[in-house]
């Protein structure tokens, strides 16, 4: 746990002395927010969830999708930056599997996405009158949430330790949960396939919890699909991992 | 260790010889015992500790990442070519790093630098096409020079 926190620490303030990271994430995330509630995207929600406040239903799925794609963009690219500058020895030397280091750069992600997340919802909420929403539920969902998406992001890493360049894929994946993953409005035999990914299924319970129709198997659900998706992203994670160190692919990015 | 890029950049000192010491599983009085222990043959340290790793000058980061390495409580320490890029000054306060670093844990550095390594080293090994060709003790100046010449300059040991 001490390694966790201090690996979260330790890029806290790394993201904070660069800054520039931060404020292009801020502005990339709100001109996007911006775009969708000005073209009135998502007025269909309304219907599917019985109620006229579909902006706020746009914006909640908006913010878990925010939060997810920090998740799964944490560590892939962490790593490669590592591997070059030489700090990823330091870690892979450690008696602390990388997955539960790298969880600290997961937390600190969150904290700041988490932050960009109240900024876009407090500006949404004076300009178009989306609702405030700080529910238990809500929040226990979101977070159960980007666990599971955390779990993609090392498969995600695994790729990246053995093939060494996925950063188009980590985009077109990021791009690609924004239309698939009904965080904006999704054909319902595409969102059947794509719940067996956390976001999907987040996005539905917290609407739902938003307007008092959320059922408690569909939170275990959620539970069940983040906790596979964490088991399986650790696995895939550490098979590539070994794969990586038996044929020397970490001495030459 | 291997050239000044195995910390973080944006990291002080301080924060990267205490992260370095954690991911070993040190607990903070041990990381503040062990800063003691070797902090009177690091005495950069104490200036340094509240500065960006970035903003050190190469000598001072290659200091610093070993002095990490040595609150980290490394029982084994691999270091290549360390006097690479060295001035004089940051030569000789390595030279004596490692004789403390010796009571604590194995040092086993490679080096075409042979003034350093017969000063600082117990054991010298050659080399030649990924085998050992000689192994010895402690060496005299005149001693190494002649297995060198013998082993890499035509000499007879070829």
């Amino acid at each position: 746990m001490r390694i966790i926190l201090q690996e979260c620490k330790m890029d806290l303030l790394r993201a904070v002395r660069y800054r520039v990271g931060m404020i292009s994430d801020l502005v990339l995330f709100t001109v996007l927010l911006v775009f969708f509630l000005m073209s009135d995207t998502g007025t269909s929600f309304g219907e599917e969830y019985g109620t006229g406040d579909y902006k706020t239903l746009l914006l909640l799925g908006y913010v878990a999708w925010t939060l997810s794609s920090a998740a799964i963009n944490t560590v892939a690219p962490q790593i490669s930056g590592e591997v070059q500058r030489g700090t990823f020895f330091l870690k892979i030397n450690s008696h602390i599997p990388m997955q539960l280091i790298y969880f600290g750069d997961f937390l600190a992600a969150i904290a700041i996405q988490s932050v960009i997340a109240v900024i876009c919802t407090v500006g949404a909420h004076f300009i178009w009158d989306t609702a405030f929403v700080v529910r238990p539920d809500i929040i226990a969902a979101l977070i159960v949430c980007t666990i599971g998406m955390y779990g993609i992001g090392l498969i995600i890493a695994g790729f990246q330790l053995f093939f060494k360049r996925v950063g188009s894929l980590v985009f077109v994946l990021q791009l690609g949960l924004l239309f698939v993953t009904d965080t904006l409005p999704t054909s319902g035999s595409i969102t059947r396939i794509t719940s067996i990914l956390p976001l999907t299924r987040c996005n539905a319970i917290i609407r739902e919890a938003f307007t008092g129709t959320a059922a408690a198997a569909e939170y275990i659900g959620l539970l069940l699909c983040s906790a596979v998706c964490f088991a399986v992203g650790y696995a895939v994670f550490e098979i590539f991992l070994r794969m990586a160190k038996k044929k020397g692919n970490l001495l030459m990015y | 260790m291997s050239g000044d890029k195995n910390l973080y950049a944006k990291n002080t000192v301080k924060e990267n010889v205490q992260f370095a010491a954690v991911l070993r599983g040190l607990r903070r009085e041990e990381i503040q015992k062990n800063i003691e222990k070797y902090l009177p043959y690091f005495p950069l340290y104490e200036t340094l500790e509240n500065k960006l790793y970035e903003k050190l000058s190469f000598g001072q980061k290659r200091l610093i990442t070993i002095f990490a390495a040595a609150v980290s409580g490394a029982k084994i320490i691999l270091m290549d070519e360390p006097t690479e890029g060295l001035d004089l000054e940051h030569k000789k306060q390595l030279a004596d790093i490692m004789a403390a670093l010796k009571k604590d844990a194995a040092v086993i550095l490679t080096t075409h630098d042979y003034e350093f390594s017969v000063n600082v080293s117990d054991r010298i090994l050659f080399l030649k096409d990924g085998i050992i060709v000689s192994e010895n003790g402690k060496l005299g100046r005149e001693e190494f020079l002649k297995l060198y010449h013998g082993f890499y300059e035509g000499g007879d040991l070829q």
